[in-house]
């Protein structure tokens, strides 16, 4: 995925930052979040936080990484809230788009609790490390694109991503024991 | 292909975010919500409305003197509905005739305003009804006894089955107990009327049950000579401040 760098002139509204950023950042958002979070209401909770501060937000060429700390920093939030939850009522029934339409509902809900395999993998993982994982490997981002939405230089980047591979693999191996 | 290759590129074929979330993101945003305000405008005045609706108590001119009404004795604890005494076998039930100012139609009455200044302690109305000594049983005269024995609880009036003689002193006080348990203030006071009382804890019973009966001369003699035992008994201060004319 290409970050969007559609050419947005100052001064800045929410309408115009929703019209060249909503998509991207719904799939930041559902990405960081995984399979069981609400991805309408996440949006919206950033797209407020966006309309709080873009008053005092200068300059269009920093918006795509200032969108994404906000959307990195409100996930984070929620899943916080999830874990908590989860603690407390137990796991979540696990929904995800369905990947072909044409697939029966037996295989949606392999594909379903595949997915909520690896996020639980995922779930393990520091957040640097996951973020990264996430941002390379399913949203197929370069290092340099990740190193220039998060501010990690590219070379932490591959460290963290060669470990982040080798403990994930180790751990979805047991798993599947 | 490892099992995290499979996964992986399972889970990045599919679409993360459901089909409509940006649309239906874009109506929350930028949808002006009608009614909203209003809704919020009805809450608020009702929320307002119950508050000043809500009673208050009225302030007190600052030159107005203090007032409340008459504290409520200790031994009034147990003025309710009279439970009639038990009857002697053998012999007929006596009436239990309710005491000046302890009847229903006195209860339905206005209280009668006390100047708080006279009052300097007011009596404690939670403290626990004191067990009488064993020691009074001794000084009590003969027609206090028998009164006492009449009211005595259904177990004291079988002499087979209770030593009444040998157990005298540990009767007296337990049949003092029954009557209070049965909440008739007549018979009480009746049973503490003729006995020659030293106990404070019975003195003040007796001093305020002849308050509430407003028999206050008598009742101001067992106040005073509760407080010359003890100047600083609040019960004692209390009554005799309420019988003072």
């Amino acid at each position: 995925m290409a970050v969007a760098s559609l050419a947005l002139a100052p001064p800045l509204t929410l309408e115009g930052v929703y019209a060249a950023y909503g998509r991207t950042v719904a799939r930041w958002a559902a990405r960081l979040a995984g399979p069981t979070e609400d991805i309408d209401d996440l949006v919206h909770e950033v797209f407020l936080v966006v309309q709080a501060r873009l008053p005092t937000f200068v300059g269009v060429d920093g918006l795509p990484s200032w969108l994404f700390r906000i959307t990195h920093n409100v996930v984070r939030r929620e899943r916080r809230k999830q874990r908590l939850r989860r603690w407390l009522l137990g796991p979540d029934p696990v929904e995800v788009a369905p990947i072909d339409p044409a697939a029966g509902p037996c295989e949606r809900v392999i594909e379903a609790q595949e997915i909520a395999r690896l996020y639980r993998a995922l779930d393990r993982l520091k957040e640097p490390s996951r973020l990264v994982v996430i941002l390379h490997e399913l949203e197929g981002l370069s290092a340099q694109e990740i190193s220039q939405l998060t501010g990690i230089s590219p070379g932490t980047i591959w460290v963290q991503l060669h470990r982040a591979r080798t403990k994930l693999a180790q751990w979805i191996e047991e798993e599947g024991r | 292909m490892s099992e995290l290759d499979r996964l992986l590129r399972l889970a990045k074929k599919s679409d993360p975010v459901p089909s409509g979330t940006v649309d239906r993101v874009e109506a929350r945003l930028f949808t002006p919500r009608t009614g909203q305000g209003l809704g919020w405008l009805v809450v608020t005045g009702a929320v307002l409305a119950a508050l000043l609706a809500w009673p208050r108590p009225v302030p007190r001119a600052p030159d107005a003197p203090e007032t409340t009404t008459r504290p409520q004795f200790a031994a009034q604890r147990y003025v309710g509905t009279p439970i009639p005494p038990i009857a002697p076998l053998g012999s007929p039930a006596p009436r239990s005739t309710p005491l000046p100012g302890t009847g229903p139609s006195a209860q339905r009455s206005e209280p009668t305003p006390v100047n708080l200044a006279e009052v300097t302690d007011p009596p404690q109305l939670d403290e626990v009804w004191p067990d009488p000594p064993a020691a009074e049983a001794p000084s009590v005269p003969a027609p206090g006894r028998a009164r006492v024995v009449a009211y005595r609880p259904r177990v004291f009036r079988d002499p087979s089955a209770f030593e009444w003689q040998a157990l005298e002193g540990e009767s007296l006080p337990a049949a003092i107990q029954a009557i209070v348990a049965e909440r008739d203030p007549s018979a009480l006071l009746a049973a503490l009327d003729p006995m020659a009382l030293e106990a404070p804890a019975l003195l003040l019973a007796r001093g305020e049950l002849r308050a509430a009966a407003d028999r206050c001369p008598e009742a101001i003699a067992d106040f005073t000579r509760v407080l010359s035992a003890d100047p600083a008994d609040a019960r004692a201060l209390a009554g005799r401040a309420a019988c003072s004319p």
